[in-house]
């Protein structure tokens, strides 16, 4: 507390109150840097530097995550030296088949002698197909993006891949996913049959076609606000907001109510885009 | 003049210097009593006699004994004190405030989401293992867990404030009641010619408590009466206390106008049944802090909570659990008088009053049998808010009873709606059933296969079932798969809209910040508030104080003065006394001669 330069008499009480609250605020002074010494950090609370705080704390979130995403690298690198390793064992054992196989070229061995080969290429087969199932921790790493079961299993005499996708993804950063599994059609083939499929591919336009699915333009893009002119004589331009249209039914039952004069109330509404075509 | 008229003057120089040595020991006495007024004795030559063509004197007398004090001083300094008390109010709130919260420590809010979306970072790393669904679950737990917690801390803070208020209110009503007594004793005592100084001290402390609660107005009347006015109510009039009282009503929610609803505290005048505004004081400080910071924050954690709850459980409601879906039933429940209206209808009010709202959109329903097979099936949510006319309205919106008919109509899947108004999807024996790709948002919002149950910070929990068996975790969109748990760790990273309600003018957001973002923003300015209102209330004190000094000042007791005084008087008393000796042995002589 500052003594007041005015002053013309000095009251013992003031005095006392004077001095009392200098020794007080010494002592708060000395408790804050006692405080910092022993917790070794400048800021205790937000409000001690609100600026420094604000970055303090991004950077706090920063490193919790990336913690975790070093982790991620680590699990990441650990499945993938398997992979690598089980890659390795797959391309010996292929190599061997193929020398096994293609040793009798030109030299004429007889019937026995091939069975017999083949036999050795059956059982180097079923090796590769015991090393696709192997896993790291439960995850079948030939498994593409199902990894909770084993990929290939036998069917009709012969093995079919049961797994799906490029691979199991594991999250190292912002929109940053690597795979870290392998699919085992990539990596030794699968059965395939003749290309065949359920869908349309010249289809019609109709109130339950996805404005997600046209193509052109529009694609990666969200619908805005569309202006149309109506002309009757007078032309009148009205604003239709398309920019939660699910479907091509959304977008003619809006510019129908536009036309009629009436402004669509949207369910949720969202921000304005620009119309993507 | 005569040796009688001597005797006389001595007499009245004794009687000052006496009453003057009993005004410095009372001084002395109270030299260390808060809001004593030091009082002066004011002495006086009595009027002269005529000698001849001359006057001499006829002793001394006292004129008066004033009070040392400055009223504009005592006005300005009250008001400096009104406003010091606030501004501490506001300070000690929003440091408890910083001090719950608990940033920049590993238990505060971020780190608890932090925790959270790593699990969620290590079960797509592991998307098989039961122990890390088990620890996905736990964080979860813990994360609702510390939410409910800081928002009962919240609650209770408000709570405390409230108990404060009516605490506040008590006492200012108790100190008008003494104070409208003490007007009475003082104009009894004075009778509008003398200051009762001591009455005067009393009444001023009191004056003082009441403006450190209140930004009163003082105005001395006349007859020594002081008259008080709050927010120009008067509230105390010479000897009457009019009292105020505190009102605590209910306010309903108005979904259509974003308003909320809750409990509104007033102050009223008791006579007069009106409101009293305050603007400065503890009470003023503790109103404005209740429906301010505690409050905003409460309104910006239920925000984060509710955010974070429906953006895990959009991702959640489209993946399968490892055992898939043979039988679920939604957590969200609506009134009968609700399943046919449209779910984004605003009487629809089980709907409306939650934070989020379904959308226009559609979501995917997979019914698969027990070989694998899987028959795909598109419902659409039509929520455009426009009718089958093409008008305005929500004629022909989906309701729930639509939607209980759309996925009814799926081959080998049911539907219905339980008596207690939730919505129950279950398959026929053999198959089982997983949703996906859901833009509208619906099954987040009714609660199907969601991870969290609730909508704001105080309800937030981890689904029972999903805590009976985390088993039923949805990990993936299909078996051994990771990509919902990798879209709800990521999530961390990810932009998100704030919902309507918890925006200004009820618009929605564009995804704009992170979950992280949304409550580190609420802590900044938090900090930020404490950081000003610490130097706010530094600023004040030191007027507050300086005002305070400038007062005692005056009217403050000086030891080293009284000391002097008092010297001063006895000796005043000595020389009376050796005067009226004098005059005495005069006297004596003369009655020798006769």
């Amino acid at each position: 507390m500052t003594v007041p330069a005015l002053f013309g008499r000095v009251p013992t009480l003031l005095a006392s109150q004077i001095s009392l609250r200098n020794a007080t605020d010494t002592n708060i002074a000395l408790l804050k840097l006692n405080n910092q010494i022993s917790s070794g950090r400048r800021i205790d609370r937000p409000s001690e530097d609100p600026i420094a705080a604000a970055v303090v704390g991004v950077l706090d979130n920063r490193l919790e995550g990336d913690t975790q995403r070093i982790r991620n690298m680590g699990h990441g690198g650990s499945v993938l030296n398997s992979l690598d390793t089980a890659l390795s064992e797959m391309l010996d054992t292929v190599l061997e088949a193929q020398s096994i196989a293609s040793s009798q070229v030109g030299v004429g061995s007889d019937a026995g002698t091939r069975v017999a080969q083949a036999e050795v290429i059956d059982q180097m087969i079923t090796q590769i197909s015991g090393v696709m199932n192997r896993d790291f921790a439960g995850i079948h790493y030939f498994g593409g993006g199902r990894v909770a079961s084993p990929p290939i299993e036998s069917f009709f005499g012969g093995y079919r891949y049961t797994g799906a996708g490029e691979g199991l993804r594991t999250d190292l950063g912002p929109e940053l996913e690597f795979p870290i599994t392998l699919g085992a059609e990539q990596a030794a083939g699968s059965l395939s049959a003749r290309v065949r499929g359920d869908r349309d591919l010249n289809p019609s336009l109709t109130d339950q076609t996805f404005v997600r699915d046209l193509r052109g333009p529009t694609v990666g893009r969200e619908l805005g606000t569309l202006t149309i002119s109506i002309d009757s004589g007078t032309p009148v331009f009205v604003d239709v907001d398309l920019s939660d249209a699910e479907a091509i039914g959304d977008v003619r039952r809006r510019i129908e109510a536009a036309r009629r004069g009436e402004a669509p109330r949207a369910s949720g509404s969202r921000g304005s885009h620009p119309a993507a075509g | 003049m005569s040796l009688t008229s001597s005797l006389l003057i001595g007499r009245t120089a004794l009687n000052a210097s006496q009453a003057a040595i009993q005004v410095t020991g009372n001084n002395m006495a109270n030299a260390a009593t808060p809001g004593y007024h030091r009082q002066r004795v004011e002495m006086g030559p009595l009027r002269g006699q005529r000698q001849g063509l001359s006057f001499a004197g006829r002793g001394v007398e006292i004129t008066r004994i004033s009070r040392a004090i400055d009223p504009a001083l005592t006005a300005r300094f009250r008001g400096a004190l009104a406003q010091e008390n606030a501004s501490a109010v506001e300070r000690q709130v929003l440091s408890s405030l910083e001090a719950m919260m608990n940033e920049l420590t590993d238990a505060d809010l971020s780190s608890q989401m932090g925790r959270f979306f790593n699990a969620w970072s290590e079960l797509a790393n592991n998307p098989g293992s039961s122990v890390t669904r088990s620890a996905v679950v736990e964080e979860g737990a813990n994360l609702a867990g510390f939410i409910n917690g800081l928002r009962s801390d919240l609650v209770q803070q408000r709570g405390q404030i409230e108990r404060q208020i009516a605490f506040n209110v008590d006492r200012a009503n108790t100190l008008l009641t003494e104070i409208a007594g003490l007007n009475q004793a003082i104009v009894n005592a004075e009778q509008g010619n003398a200051v009762e100084g001591n009455l005067r001290d009393q009444r001023g402390m009191l004056l003082d408590e009441l403006a450190g609660m209140l930004d009163v107005t003082v105005i001395e009347q006349q007859s020594g009466a002081v008259d008080v006015l709050v927010d120009s109510f008067p509230i105390v009039l010479g000897s009457t206390a009019r009292g105020m009282e505190l009102d605590v009503r209910s306010v309903e929610p108005n979904p259509q106008l974003n308003e909320p609803g809750g409990i509104e505290y007033r102050i009223m005048s008791k006579l007069d049944q009106e409101e009293i505004r305050l603007t400065s004081g503890t009470l003023g400080g503790l109103l404005q802090q209740r429906d301010g910071s505690i409050q905003r924050t409460i309104d910006e954690l239920d925000s984060v909570a509710a955010t974070l709850a429906f953006e895990v459980n959009r991702l959640h409601t489209s993946g399968r659990p490892v055992n898939g879906i043979t039988d679920i039933t939604s957590s969200q429940s609506l009134e009968p008088s609700e399943w046919a209206l449209s779910l984004n209808d605003p009487t629809n009010e089980t709907l409306a009053l939650l934070p989020f709202a379904p959308r226009n959109g559609s979501f995917q329903v997979q019914v698969t049998d027990e070989n694998g097979n899987t028959f795909d099936q598109t419902i659409f949510v039509d929520l455009d808010g426009i009718d089958s006319a093409g008008a305005t309205g929500f004629g022909d919106d989906t309701t729930l009873d639509d939607l209980r008919a759309s996925i009814d109509a799926v081959p080998n899947l049911n539907a219905e709606i339980t008596p207690t108004g939730s919505l129950r999807v279950f398959t026929d024996a053999g198959y089982e059933v997983s949703f996906s790709d859901d833009s509208s948002g619906v099954l987040a919002v009714l609660g199907i296969n969601t991870f969290f149950t609730g909508s704001d910070a105080g309800d937030l929990a981890v689904a029972g079932a999903l805590r009976a068996d985390p088993e039923r975790i949805s990990v993936g969109s299909g078996p051994g798969e990771n990509d919902t748990a990798l879209a709800i760790a990521q999530l961390r990273d990810t932009p998100i809209s704030r919902f309507p309600r918890f925006m200004n003018g009820g618009q929605a957001s564009s995804g704009d910040v992170t979950l992280q973002d949304l409550w580190g923003s609420t802590v900044e300015r938090n900090a930020v508030l404490a950081r000003s209102a610490d130097t706010r209330y530094e600023s004040l004190s030191a007027v507050r104080q300086s005002l305070e000094a400038q007062d005692r000042a005056i009217g403050g007791v000086s030891m080293d003065e009284e000391s002097i005084n008092l010297i001063q008087y006895q000796q005043q008393y000595q020389g009376a006394a050796r005067f009226i000796s004098v005059v005495d042995e005069l006297t004596q002589l003369l009655l020798s001669l006769v």
